[in-house]
């Protein structure tokens, strides 16, 4: 599974941990993030992720 | 149908976007001061700390603009709108016409009236430009003094503590982060940034910068003066509304427009950093996003309407998380319920109303973050859970 980087801030979403107080249980895969979800740091949203690496 | 869109930060360029989204066939011309497409401000923080390099600030990138057709024209700033003969005028002298307008022209600093703060030396941060002109300088200047003791002041402090700058906070309110933090938690904070290195003057106002041509120290008004090379004034920001004022639109806070994000003149929207909705003025990423999109939506005939943003973001400062929401009540006139760990540099509080958390500073320890939000979003009737809560467990929520 990939990992995302925000763009705007910097911050990376890693599918193995993923983000349990935004919704999404460890193993989520970013694809998988609703299209509501957004960047737990600095709020951007899902569209402004990019592959990390 | 021609759209322009003046102004290229988050609310421009998420406009743009859904323009394009909404309408596959209308021209879009994007107009900006600046020489870069669109960046994030945010991370110019990093960028001035030399972390991050000027190509990964930028977020479109590369053919983003022409994939999505859209024209962007850099250093184009808009000198003046006709809204009979529906032009704008470039600054260069070059007109264009437009159908539908948007006012996306962000913010800027606001700079105190200080004496001396002309001098060389003396920065504000809010673009590329200024965080590349802060970097050059600071090439050969020691200590740094910052005006402002707000997020972005102890962002930018810590951001050139890191690349040796011993550095000083001058800040007039009494603790740090007035705005996120009350006093008992603004203890706690300080002392860890102090372990850090940072110099605070709290309570202090200044008085003026002096040297001859370039900056020697800030002199405050209780007779201190603080020696140093160069000065970032982090003051807060201020709605960019000349071109808005110009076409007579009323500035409040911001510019007001409704929830579609019309202003008063047909055919012209404003989202961003500039307007305020419903009587608030944002200034925070989440929200010109937001407004961005609901304005672009809406311009190319959609049908979108924006209802506010409730800001749950987490604030890094140095590395620290932070999460203020609501009622940070910092004269304790309402109940509440805190944790502190002065060891472990930990301030938490629930502010509580009633049977409501009205607001919350999480500082050091931000778990159960969305959990408290949402129960004061909702309002939730906390009522029964009061003792649960006072054993900080958000679970429960």
């Amino acid at each position: 599974m990939d990992k995302y980087e925000c763009s705007v801030c910097g911050y990376i979403y890693d599918p193995e941990i993923g983000d349990p107080e935004g919704g999404a249980a460890a193993g989520t895969p970013f694809e998988k993030l609703p299209d509501e979800w957004v960047c737990p740091v600095c709020g951007a949203s899902k569209d402004q992720f990019e592959k990390a690496g | 149908m021609h759209y322009i869109v003046i102004g290229n930060g988050v609310a421009g360029a998420t406009a743009a976007l859904n323009i394009r989204k909404t309408d596959a066939e209308g021209d879009i011309t994007v107009l900006t001061d600046e020489s870069r497409p669109f960046y994030s401000r945010i991370r110019l923080i990093r960028y001035l700390a030399g972390e991050v390099d000027e190509k990964k600030l930028v977020i479109y990138k590369g053919d983003w603009y022409e994939r999505n057709r859209i024209d962007l024209l850099l250093e184009s700033p808009v000198d003046s709108i006709d809204t009979e003969s529906r032009e704008v005028v470039i600054t260069s002298g070059r007109t264009m016409k437009y159908d539908r307008l948007l006012l996306a022209t962000g913010a800027v600093s606001f700079v105190p009236p200080v004496p001396g703060s002309r001098k060389k030396g003396v920065f504000t941060l809010r673009t590329l430009k200024d965080a590349a002109a802060i970097r050059d300088y600071a090439v050969n200047a020691g200590r740094v003094v910052l005006i402002g003791g707000g997020v972005l002041g102890l962002e930018a402090g810590n951001s050139l503590r890191k690349t040796g700058h011993p550095v000083s906070v001058v800040e007039f309110s009494p603790r740090l982060l007035p705005r996120q933090m009350d006093a008992e938690g603004a203890v706690i904070l300080r002392k860890q940034m102090e372990d850090m290195g940072f110099t605070f003057y709290l309570g202090a106002k200044s008085k003026e910068i002096t040297g001859g041509d370039k900056v020697e120290g800030l002199l405050l008004e209780d007779g201190r003066e603080i020696r140093c090379d160069m000065i970032i004034i982090s003051a807060g920001i201020r709605p960019n509304a000349g071109l808005a004022e110009k076409l007579g639109l009323k500035i409040n806070k911001g510019l007001s427009v409704n929830d579609g994000m019309e202003t008063a003149i047909p055919g012209i929207y404003a989202a961003g950093d500039l307007i305020e909705h419903r009587g608030s003025f944002y200034g925070i990423w989440p929200a010109s996003e937001k407004q961005g999109e609901t304005a672009g939506i809406n311009m190319a005939g959609g049908d979108a309407v924006y209802n506010g943003t409730v800001p749950s973001n987490i604030l890094k400062i140095a590395g620290i998380d932070l999460c203020a929401a609501g009622d940070i009540d910092p004269e304790g006139r309402f109940e509440s319920i805190v944790s502190k760990d002065e060891e472990k540099y930990i301030y938490r509080k629930l502010v509580i109303s009633g049977n409501n958390i009205t607001g919350c500073i999480l500082y050091g320890d931000i778990s159960g973050r969305k959990r408290i939000i949402r129960a004061i979003d909702e309002k939730r009737d906390i009522g029964g859970i009061k003792t649960e809560l006072s054993r900080w467990n958000t679970e429960v929520l």
